[in-house]
């Protein structure tokens, strides 16, 4: 049963096409990622959901009742904002409990269950203070609370964590998806952080030029991207550029320069010989050898950079450049300028077709 | 070695001893400007407001009370204290009332349309005050365009006082204030996060209750500081209550510059202007911990 679902969605500002048709169903008590990058379309989406714009066409019908002319106070989604937007001039209970006030529920139940929406956040000793006396983390989880105190039909979070520093912001993932799993409200979150969606979301939906490109759970979006740009945006890869050799069944045969045998992958149906392919290879999932002659292509190591729990080598070969990650355990295996040799297992390498796939 | 260390050092002891007085060196010129230019002559005019004064020879030395007791305990003066408090008062409303909503309206407007409206409404500061309360004096007149125009249309049984009125002056206090009151709304509402109404808004609040409850509050402390500018200006304003006004309908700036150059008592007159402007004081600092302190916690 979808919670809600959208059609061919288009908005048009002036000659503008932010939208181009957005076909999205969500289920009851999913957690969506709206990922991409700015101006993609992925907040006017979440601002068409939410009421406070209108979409050009197209419809959004939630729990089988079109939206179309419902404006954003009648609505019952729960919004929280990048920038938290609380009401600077009231405490923190009165934030959480506005949304109860503007329901004219009796003040003693209203603040019961304000308490509990800021408990449910954790941040019940704070409910007399102010906003401005709570940090950034503490400020967004009263926005969550203020959201969910109305018992939203639906949570809609626009890049609810990018004011945070890195570490509150992995903190606020793992506790997001932890209070989203208790209540249950289906809720759409618009990030623009890859990791963030990985981390969070049942499903992403990538989007690129008012498009989605990709709709996937985070597995399969990061093992088998199905575009040039889904894998460039979701995660490291390196790209090889080829042809295809030949076509035999569900398997495709490329060439790699610099390379001395020819390299079966799987190809999905449309791939046809000859035509322009990418090869997308994680970084984690390569690993090099001191000695040339044993890895599929062979390549130099230009430089190399620590990351703490991780090395990240680049390699270049005559196919491209590649990007090898390997868990730090010690003094690294390899020095700057030394040939190496790069492999891989065939199931890894993802078969993309070069540039946006619009169809 | 050594010694260029020393050198160095030393050198670094300055930069600092310099570092720390730079302030009090940068700020000297403004310092000296507002010693020269409000300092002296308030002092001046206070030492004033203590001496004698001869029907003959003006002020003379000596030190008395005398000019306050008369300020302060003749009814004449009453009344032109109080009337001139109460134009304030007005005029200040007045303008809370159409400033504030002015300054929302233009803030809500698209954007060619938005900064063409703001510069049409503070336009008016361009114009000498002097310039714009002759026009008013023009408008308001027994023959005046407001009465012509009232007869010609057969509105009303006869001309309506305006010139030499209260209220006229009022009315022409406003004009002249107003865009300092949506000078300083505006500035509130520019800092507002329009995400803030949007929360809101998805929270079930109307159009109506977002204004009332969201914006109105956020921006009571532009509000406020824009009617301590206006009323501290229509208190101690000259020119529009001595046009519009006239001779008859004295405020406390006019009958000090009466007493200054028609009856030539200086010290009555310095008196006069001390007691207005520790009234004035007096009733600005009042209102502002007033209301800030009702307000403090929602200023950011």
């Amino acid at each position: 049963m979808s919670k809600i679902v959208i059609e061919s969605l288009v908005k048009r500002f002036g000659t503008f096409t932010a939208l181009n048709g957005i076909d999205l169903s969500i289920t009851q008590g999913e957690f969506i990622g709206l990922l991409g990058p700015s101006g993609c379309g992925k907040t006017t989406t979440l601002n068409i959901i939410a009421g406070f714009e209108e979409a050009t066409s197209g419809r959004v019908v939630l729990d089988g009742r079109d939206l179309a002319g419902v404006p954003a106070n009648k609505r019952e989604m729960g919004v929280v904002f990048q920038s938290y937007a609380l009401f600077p001039h009231m405490t923190i209970a009165e934030n959480v409990a506005f949304g109860l006030e503007m329901r004219k529920m009796p003040r003693p139940e209203r603040e019961k269950r304000a308490r509990n929406a800021l408990d449910l956040v954790r941040l019940e000793h704070l409910a007399d203070r102010y906003p401005r006396q709570l940090s950034g983390g503490q400020q967004q989880r009263v926005a969550v609370a203020r959201a969910l105190a109305i018992e939203p039909s639906m949570l809609l979070l626009d890049e609810p964590l990018s004011n945070l520093d890195a570490k509150l912001r992995e903190e606020m993932q793992v506790e997001l998806r932890a209070i989203q799993r208790r209540v249950g409200t289906t809720t759409v979150m618009v990030t623009h952080d890859q990791a963030e969606a990985l981390a969070t979301c049942d499903r992403i939906a990538v989007m690129d030029a008012g498009r989605i490109v990709q709709l996937a759970d985070p597995l399969t979006l990061y093992d088998s991207p199905n575009t040039q740009f889904a894998a460039s945006f979701v995660g490291k890869s390196s790209q090889l550029f080829s042809d295809i050799v030949s076509v035999e069944g569900g398997t495709a045969t490329l060439s790699l320069r610099g390379s001395d045998k020819p390299l079966s992958v799987a190809a999905a149906p449309w791939f046809t010989k000859g035509a322009e392919v990418v090869l997308a290879l994680r970084p984690e999932k390569i690993s090099l050898t001191a000695s040339p002659s044993e890895g599929m292509l062979r390549g130099k190591l230009i430089s190399r950079v620590f990351q703490g729990s991780s090395w990240l080598f680049v390699v270049d070969t005559p196919a491209g450049t590649i990007l090898v990650c390997e868990l730090h355990r010690g003094a690294p295996a390899f020095a700057e300028g030394q040939p190496v040799g790069v492999s891989w297992n065939a199931a890894d390498a993802a078969l993309l077709p070069v540039g946006a796939r619009h169809d | 070695m050594l010694r260029m260390q020393r050198f160095f050092l030393s050198g670094l002891a300055m930069t600092k001893a310099k570092g720390r007085n730079a302030p009090y060196v940068l700020s000297l010129p403004a310092v000296l400007l507002f010693a020269a230019l409000l300092v002296v002559p308030l002092a001046m005019t206070v030492v004033l407001s203590f001496q004698n004064y001869d029907l003959n020879t003006g002020a003379i030395e000596g030190f008395t009370f005398g000019n306050y007791l008369d300020a302060l305990g003749d009814p004449y003066y009453h009344t032109i204290f109080l009337r001139t408090i109460s134009i304030a008062c007005a005029t200040t409303i007045l303008c809370i009332l159409i400033g504030a909503p002015e300054a929302y309206i233009l803030s809500r407007m698209q954007p060619p349309w938005r900064s063409i409206f703001l510069i049409v409404t503070l336009s008016p500061l361009l114009i000498s005050v002097v310039v714009r309360t002759l026009g008013w004096a023009l408008l308001f007149g027994r023959n005046g365009v407001i009465n012509a125009t009232l007869a010609a249309l057969g509105i009303g049984g006869g001309p309506i006082p305006l010139l030499y009125t209260t209220h006229g002056v009022v009315i022409a206090l406003v004009h002249v204030s107003v865009p300092f009151m949506v000078i300083s709304v505006w500035a509130s509402l520019q800092r507002l996060d329009p995400r803030v109404s949007k929360a809101a808004m998805s929270l079930g609040a109307s159009e109506a209750t977002v204004f009332r409850r969201i914006i109105l509050p956020q921006i009571i402390p532009g509000v406020l500081s824009g009617s301590l500018i206006v009323f501290a200006l229509a208190a101690s304003a000259f020119a529009t209550p001595a046009i519009i006004g006239g001779r008859q309908l004295k405020v406390v700036a006019t009958s000090t510059y009466d007493e200054f150059l028609g009856t030539l008592n200086w010290p009555l007159g310095a008196a006069i202007a001390v007691v207005l402007l520790v009234v004035n004081a007096t009733i600005m600092l009042t209102y502002n911990n007033l209301l800030e302190r009702r307000y403090a916690r929602s200023t950011r």
